[in-house]
């Protein structure tokens, strides 16, 4: 059979929460222009109340998740690698970025198992005490990356925030609906614990107005150009209310290095009597 | 004289025939409602009024039960925009043991916020009836408001109504002035049916609530034995003009739920039945969100869990 005869199977992009593809509870879609071909896609466009039931379900994740071992996290982020590696195909005129995504998933999975080693410290204290501070997970974190960084900026705020423990929530413009679709494929098949990671595609500096008034969450990865100035002042503003992280940083360029993965972790000091 | 029943009333009670297939279409209209604005806000303080504070822990600690006494006064400490103080709790239900604490935070019996206890052998039953009278006359005696028992499932399900009857009838009679609430443990009945003729024998045995649950058995509440219970104190209501209240419990931790049920009771009960004094839900979390849900409308801010105390 040829293939101009063949039913076109057409593909309305989800959102991925939880570990599956679910369409908005509002029922709205966008209809943007493929990236990949000349046809017109469906994306899902998440609601507030979609954000409001991520935020749920990353909140349960997020414990179990940090209580693997830094080892198991760096497997199953490696696997996301591989996952990525795979679904190469799927990106056509993306094979650059699309490894250099590859590459920083694996960069990431190896800082899994040696961030604590290396924020962790003893501290010297004057008086019969030992005093240490470790470094545990902020929570949970909603990571807004550049879509002119695609894949590779969403990779990288994604990975960034699992690394220390965290469960992320991602938000992508309807119009990227492809690659986070591809991101959100390899997330479901890597072993990944459901919730961990999710994805939502939606109108950013709508929900990110919502995101502002969710007051349960912990922290807010915002990479400069995602959003406008303005938006990223009022995220500020809003953050300072329930003394929430905000970290913003400039593109996705290089991998996040040991400071800023700092940023989306909490120290936590202890005395003990030596 | 006591209430006796007789075969033809066991078999009027069994002859209860109900349709699972309309049951959950009509509890699947129900759930799609949703309920918007000043009206959310009315029913979300309605559902927070209905509350029965519930601890049945091996673990409850004299100050878990104190604390759940303070929270059932006051559910929150701030105040909301408009005013209005909110609602305190229907009731604290506890396990006999703890009534003497709860009693000494109450205050005075049959203040605002009632003392519920559960009793005779909670939760399974099983146990002689003399030795379950004994605990609910000394349950009452120690200062409780109202008496949670339990059916005898295992006589219920072997066919021995009347004997569950004449158990319900003397439980009745050991609480005195205390209120009934009769938990009919649907999620070991089995069937629609059964659960249809177990909330018309209590209620001819002179409960003054129905119950679902314990809270101990999955499934709990759910909307389809909430339904048929309902629809069997609107039949007993209309055929001897007794009002009998409702309690789903077990399961209920999300204020849309609330909402739902309360839904669910307006259509089939109407206006009278929206009151405490009628309906409670049977929870501990709830609370919780139902908070969240109202500081949410009055603020614009969605809060986190970790603002409301946990109980």
């Amino acid at each position: 059979m040829s293939t101009s005869n063949r039913l076109v199977v057409e593909k309305t992009i989800k959102l991925y929460v939880g570990g599956r593809f679910i369409r908005s509870e509002s029922g709205r879609v966008d209809r943007v222009r493929s990236s990949f071909s000349t046809n017109e896609i469906y994306v899902s466009r998440a609601s507030r109340k979609d954000f409001r039931d991520a935020m749920e379900i990353a909140r349960k994740a997020q414990a179990g998740w940090a209580g693997r071992t830094g080892y198991n996290r760096g497997q199953i982020l490696y696997r996301l690698a591989e996952m990525i590696e795979s679904r190469a195909s799927a990106f056509p005129g993306e094979t650059d970025r699309t490894q250099i995504a590859v590459d920083r998933a694996v960069h990431h999975a190896g800082w899994s198992d040696k961030i604590s080693a290396l924020l962790s410290t003893l501290n010297p204290v004057a008086a019969a005490y030992v005093n240490y501070s470790m470094i545990r997970p902020v929570g949970v974190v909603v990571a807004v990356p550049n879509p002119a960084e695609g894949l590779v900026g969403m990779v990288e705020a994604a990975c960034a925030a699992a690394v220390m423990g965290n469960a992320v929530i991602v938000l992508v413009p309807s119009d990227q609906g492809e690659l986070a679709a591809g991101l959100a494929e390899a997330l479901a098949t890597c072993d990944m614990p459901a919730g961990v990671v999710n994805v939502m595609t939606t109108d950013v500096p709508a929900l990110l107005e919502w995101v502002n008034r969710h007051d349960d969450l912990d922290a807010l990865y915002l990479v400069e150009g995602a959003v406008d100035d303005d938006a990223i002042t009022e995220a500020q503003r809003q953050a300072a209310r329930v003394m929430r992280r905000v970290v913003v940083v400039g593109s996705a360029d290089q991998a996040a290095p040991p400071l800023t993965l700092q940023r989306l972790a909490e120290v936590k000091t202890v005395w003990m009597s030596s | 004289m006591a209430l006796t029943c007789t075969e033809s009333d066991i078999r009027r009670w069994r002859a209860a025939r109900v349709d699972d297939v309309s049951v959950a279409k009509r509890v699947a209209r129900v759930r799609k409602r949703s309920i918007k604005t000043e009206s959310k806000v009315e029913l979300l303080r309605l559902a927070l009024s209905m509350v029965d504070l519930t601890t049945l822990e091996g673990a409850d600690s004299p100050e878990r039960v104190r604390g759940l006494c303070r929270k059932a006064r006051h559910p929150y400490v701030g105040t909301l925009g408009d005013e209005r103080p909110l609602p305190s709790c229907a009731a604290v239900c506890v396990y006999p043991n703890m009534v003497p604490t709860a009693r000494e935070v109450l205050g005075e019996r049959d203040g605002p916020i009632k003392l519920a206890a559960v009793a005779t052998a909670f939760p399974s039953g099983q146990l002689p009836l003399a030795l379950k009278l004994e605990e609910v006359r000394q349950t009452v005696a120690a200062g409780a408001d109202e008496i949670d028992m339990v059916i005898n499932r295992g006589a219920f399900l072997a066919g021995r109504d009347a004997e569950v009857f004449d158990e319900i009838v003397a439980t009745k009679e050991a609480c005195g002035e205390a209120h009934l609430k009769v938990i009919l443990e649907t999620g070991e009945l089995g069937t629609l049916d059964n659960v249809a003729a177990a909330s018309r024998l209590a209620m001819a045995a002179g409960a003054d609530f129905i119950k679902t649950s314990t809270g101990k058995i999955q499934p709990a509440a759910t909307f389809e034995v909430t339904l048929v219970m309902l629809e069997a104190i609107r039949e007993h209501y209309l055929s001897t003009g007794v009002a009998v209240g409702m309690k789903p419990a077990g399961g209920i931790r999300k204020a849309k739920q609330a909402l739902h049920y309360l839904a669910l009771l307006a259509e089939i009960l109407g206006k009278g039945w929206l009151t405490p004094a009628m309906f409670r839900f049977g929870a501990s979390s709830l609370t919780n969100d139902l908070l969240r849900q109202l500081l949410w409308r009055d603020e614009g801010y969605y809060q986190s869990p970790r603002r409301f105390s946990v109980d």
